[in-house]
């Protein structure tokens, strides 16, 4: 009698998904050439490396005219043959894009328990559109949507910043600023290793910092660890 | 005063094999006058001393409990335990020693008092397994040497009657376990236990973690069970 038939058949995902704008304003200066270039060399590379640690799931989400769409769906690096390429048209609908992203996080369906810590990457070159802020607000306080990894890149200088900062929560990344065309690639170049690193490290999620003064009333067990870190 | 089974193995993961680390598992059960413990702990991967956080955090429950009384406060308790693991650290730091401590502390009448800081699993059978839902991502953990929280223990008690079990096992098992199968899982190596010698079901059991069947498992993995009566 075997033990196989209790365990899953399926190994842990590390999930990526990514958040572009498509908006008219990508279709110049070479950006939305570029961008579908780097996400090609992205998923390129994570299909090289997804065969150890964790598997590396993508998924891409643009939000460009009337609404935000989901481009691709989660899928092993693995299988994904192409992106189809993007296209930059109207406006810009970026809080519709956050809705999305959320109700992905959220779906335990999609994104298992057991899975990592998601990465999320949010990339523009202009002004959202729609309301974004209570879009983000529900993002950043949802039970699992919360926990992901979120990176932000600001396309040229018409992108809003505020937006991108108050998305980004990596407190050692702020949001890269790619002020040429081939900055995205940089980026996506960041990310990629990022990804891949810790795909293959022992602990596929970062730690949580922590802050023994935010404690609750009566919680606390009053042990001294300070004095021995 | 009840009869007991007991199990207990740990393996190493593929990954910590292929970056030659240690097993930074633990897992102990020990006799103690009020009765038995299991206890299995998983040392912090990017720790460096997490191997030795986990082996001291197995040896402070069990040197702890063998003093106590069965109905000592669980604040006390964790509070006494906790401090004795700090003090065994000696020159390691508790940041570099982080580890999960799980352990089931069964009374020599069936009574078992549940406690657990951190990733793995605690399965009680009772008449029916129970499990709680979880709105986590893998390897989102906390520990001794990480938490100074009481309220980040899940401490539970339950009776075991014939035929019951708890099974105590780190993430490396129950993360990998489909949903659903994981009493049939314990029943099946509490039912293994009883066709073979006591040397053959190690090797049985340690082989079947080892060739685990999830695609790119990485883990340790370890596991402690008490059961009772004819399981």
């Amino acid at each position: 009698m075997s033990l196989k038939k209790f365990a899953v058949a399926k190994a842990r995902a590390l999930p990526v998904i990514i958040l572009a704008d498509t908006s008219g304003s990508m279709s110049v200066d070479g950006k939305i050439a570029n961008l579908n270039e780097a996400i090609q060399d992205m998923v390129s590379t994570f299909k090289q490396e997804s065969a150890r640690q964790a598997e590396i799931q993508v998924g891409l989400i643009t939000f460009g005219g009337n609404e935000a769409e989901l481009h691709t769906p989660l899928i092993k690096a693995t299988e994904i043959e192409s992106i189809q390429e993007l296209t930059a048209i109207g406006r810009t609908p970026m809080g519709n894009a956050f809705e999305l992203a959320t109700e992905l996080l959220e779906d335990q369906s999609k994104i298992t328990s057991r899975d990592y810590r998601p990465v999320l990457i949010l990339l523009s070159d202009g002004i959202p559109t729609d309301e974004w802020k209570s879009s983000l607000e529900t993002l950043c306080n949802s039970e699992r949507a919360s926990k992901a990894s979120r990176f932000a890149m600001a396309i040229g200088n018409e992108a809003n910043l505020t937006v991108l900062e108050q998305f980004n929560n990596d407190l050692e990344a702020s949001v890269f600023k790619a002020n040429e065309a081939r900055d995205i690639h940089r980026f996506f170049r960041a990310v990629t290793m990022s990804v891949t690193a810790r795909s293959q490290s022992q602990t596929p999620n970062e730690l949580i910092a922590i802050d023994f003064d935010d404690l609750e009333n009566g919680d606390d067990l009053g042990l001294d660890l300070s004095g021995q870190w | 005063m009840v009869k007991i089974q007991t199990v207990k193995v740990s393996v190493i993961g593929p990954g910590h094999i292929h970056s030659n680390i240690p097993n930074q598992d633990a897992v102990a059960i020990s006799n103690v006058p009020t009765g038995w413990i299991a206890c299995v702990c998983d040392g912090m991967g990017s720790r460096k001393k997490s191997e030795i956080g986990s082996r001291l955090a197995c040896e402070a429950v069990s040197k702890v409990i063998k003093k106590s009384v069965f109905t000592i406060s669980d604040k006390v308790l964790i509070k006494l335990i906790y401090q004795t693991w700090l003090d065994s650290l000696g020159e390691v730091k508790p940041n570099d020693a982080i580890t999960t401590c799980l352990f089931a502390w069964l009374s020599h009448s069936g009574e078992v008092r549940t406690f657990q800081l951190g990733d793995g699993l605690i399965l009680p059978y009772l008449n029916k397994p129970s499990m709680g839902i979880n709105n986590r991502f893998g390897n989102e953990t906390t520990g001794l040497g990480k938490s100074n929280k009481f309220s980040d223990w899940v401490t539970n008690k339950y009776h075991l009657g014939d035929d019951n079990f708890i099974a105590l096992m780190t993430d490396g098992i129950s993360e990998d376990l489909q949903s659903g199968t994981e009493a049939d899982f314990v029943r099946e190596i509490i039912k293994q236990i009883k066709a073979k010698s006591t040397r053959q079901y190690k090797s049985w059991l340690k082989n079947e973690l080892r060739n685990w069947a999830t695609p790119n498992h990485t883990d340790d993995k370890s596991l402690a069970i008490l059961a009772i009566g004819n399981n």
